[in-house]
């Protein structure tokens, strides 16, 4: 009987043993999966925390107290408000009342002071609030460097702008200035060449010529200047119906046009907002210029073509002409570069610069494809993120 | 071929008003030629040539030139004050502007002023000076 009831009891606690054995091994195991969670909450770059509803952090990981400088029972102590840069607490307040109203956020921003007084910036890359238990799971990163880089940034920016518009303004008085001088030497030599232009002597023709010819250039490259200098003042932005302007540019054109035998084909185009001074000039020289490029006799033939996107217009104006070689595809667009001689194609060189110019004015981009001896074809995009100037 | 009595050229520039000047010569439009390098300047001449026994010194003009950007008092200042000067003075005095301006601000402000009769761009040739001359007198 004892016997029995020994076994019995042996073989109950051999169980019951068998059964914490196992419930110890679920733990062990659940440890186990925790030490990695541990793992993962506190290694890395990022800022990780368990916060209150009521504003004190109440698990954060190793890096806060890597980057903020303080150790953790001074950070678990006091109401996080209180490490917060000044100017950013409403904001802070702010947000914590958006997770409290049960709304996740992503990359809201503040500044954090460390235990040596400077600020950091930290960018909560997610906070993930629990109504019911009245926590917050929040992620961070310093980004205090890229805050710096990005004020840098933004102050050369600044730098530039003013430095371009004051070249732009050097340009301006330069060229206007430049033109009165100028003009009185043109007029006086004419002057000159009117009385005392002797028929018999041919090297005084001769330098008249040269002087006229030279002073005339100058004046048509300070004048085109002046353009130039100008198109940065085209800040009004309305409405521009591209079919009628392009008509109006082809009847201002119609000899040119009518000289050279060329047709010119348009799709239908767009109104968009834009300058229109700015996009009358752009047609003209993109069509002239199409026109005055032309291969020995071929009559030119230009289609004008736009494809519209969620983002931009980009307007395509392609031609039959002589085309340009792939080396010369990016200088073409800068004031007074020209690849042929005076005699060949006249001009100063400043109508694809002047385009390039008003094109970036609409935060666009000009680009030519081209294979010499087919003809090119001049893209520019236009941005729809042009808003219509308030007067 | 007609003639006028006196054209007075109003510039800051020397060298334009001579020019202008010989131009006019050349033309042979008119008996007199004044030149005077600004506004202020032109005005005491206007108000001199209204002086009796002045018409020697100050014939006064039948026709003005006047140039736009001119520092001191410019163009359209002047015509501010010009436009206060007694009738008498006034009568019978047309004005032009003439300006290397291809502002079209300038050319409409210029027009919308009573007593501007036209604008025309500078240097004066011999050819515009007949035709004005053929055209108003």
């Amino acid at each position: 009987m004892l016997q029995m009831e020994e076994l019995t009891e042996y073989e109950k606690i051999k169980t019951e043993n068998k059964a914490l054995l196992a419930q110890i091994a679920v733990q062990q195991k659940e440890a186990e999966e925790l030490k990695k969670y541990k793992f993962f909450f506190d290694t890395g770059y990022n800022l990780a925390t368990i916060a209150s509803f009521e504003g004190y952090f109440e698990v954060i990981n190793a890096q806060f107290e890597q980057v903020l400088g303080y150790s953790q029972k001074e950070l678990l102590s006091n109401k996080f408000f209180s490490f917060v840069h000044p100017d950013d607490l409403a904001d802070t307040i702010k947000e914590i009342e958006t997770l409290k109203s049960g709304v996740t956020t992503f990359t809201f921003t503040n500044r954090y002071r460390k235990k040596n007084g400077d600020y950091l910036w930290l960018e909560w890359i997610s906070s993930i609030p629990d109504v019911a238990t009245g926590k917050i799971y929040a992620i961070a990163r310093d980004i205090t460097a890229r805050k710096k880089h990005e004020a840098e940034l933004s102050h050369k920016s600044e730098e530039l702008a003013v430095a371009n518009k004051e070249l732009e303004q050097f340009a301006y008085v330069a060229s206007h200035d430049l033109q009165e001088p100028l003009r009185t030497i043109s007029n006086y030599i004419n002057l000159l060449q009117e009385e005392y232009n002797n028929p018999l002597n041919e090297n005084l023709a001769h330098y008249f010529k040269f002087i006229i010819q030279a002073t005339a250039k100058m004046q048509n490259l300070i004048k085109d200047l002046l353009d130039f200098s100008r198109i940065g003042n085209m800040v009004a932005f309305a409405p521009v119906n591209c079919n009628n302007l392009l008509q109006e540019v082809m009847a201002e054109l119609e000899l040119v046009i009518k000289e050279a035998n060329a047709s010119i084909h348009v799709a239908d185009l767009p109104v968009l907002i834009g300058n229109e001074i700015g996009f009358k000039q752009l047609f003209q020289n993109l069509i002239s210029n199409a026109i005055k490029f032309r291969k020995k006799n071929v009559a030119p033939e230009v289609y004008i073509s736009v494809e519209e996107s969620n983002i931009e217009f980009c307007f395509a104006f392609k031609d039959n002409g002589i085309g340009i070689d792939e080396q010369f595809k990016d200088r073409i667009f800068i004031i007074f570069q020209r690849l042929h001689t005076a005699d060949e194609y006249p001009g100063t060189g400043i109508g694809l610069a002047n385009c390039n110019k008003i094109v970036a004015l609409h935060h666009g981009k000009i680009w030519v494809a081209s294979k010499p001896g087919y003809g090119s074809t001049f893209f520019f995009t236009i941005s729809k993120k042009i808003e219509p100037t308030i007067v | 071929m007609k003639k006028i009595n006196c054209i007075l050229l109003i510039d800051d520039n020397p060298a334009d008003n001579e020019f202008h000047a010989i131009k006019i010569r050349k033309a042979g439009v008119c008996n007199h030629i004044q030149t005077v390098n600004g506004g202020q300047k032109a005005l005491d001449y206007l108000i001199q040539s209204g002086e009796p026994g002045q018409a020697e010194a100050f014939p006064k003009p039948d026709l003005i030139y006047l140039d736009i950007n001119m520092p001191g008092m410019n163009g359209f200042e002047f015509l501010e004050v010009y436009k206060k000067l007694n009738e008498q003075l006034k009568s019978e005095i047309l004005i032009i502007m003439l300006t290397t301006s291809l502002n079209p601000d300038d050319r409409e402000r210029a027009l919308a002023t009573e007593e501007v009769n036209e604008l025309q761009n500078k240097p004066l040739t011999v050819e515009m000076l007949l035709e004005t001359i053929e055209k108003y007198f």
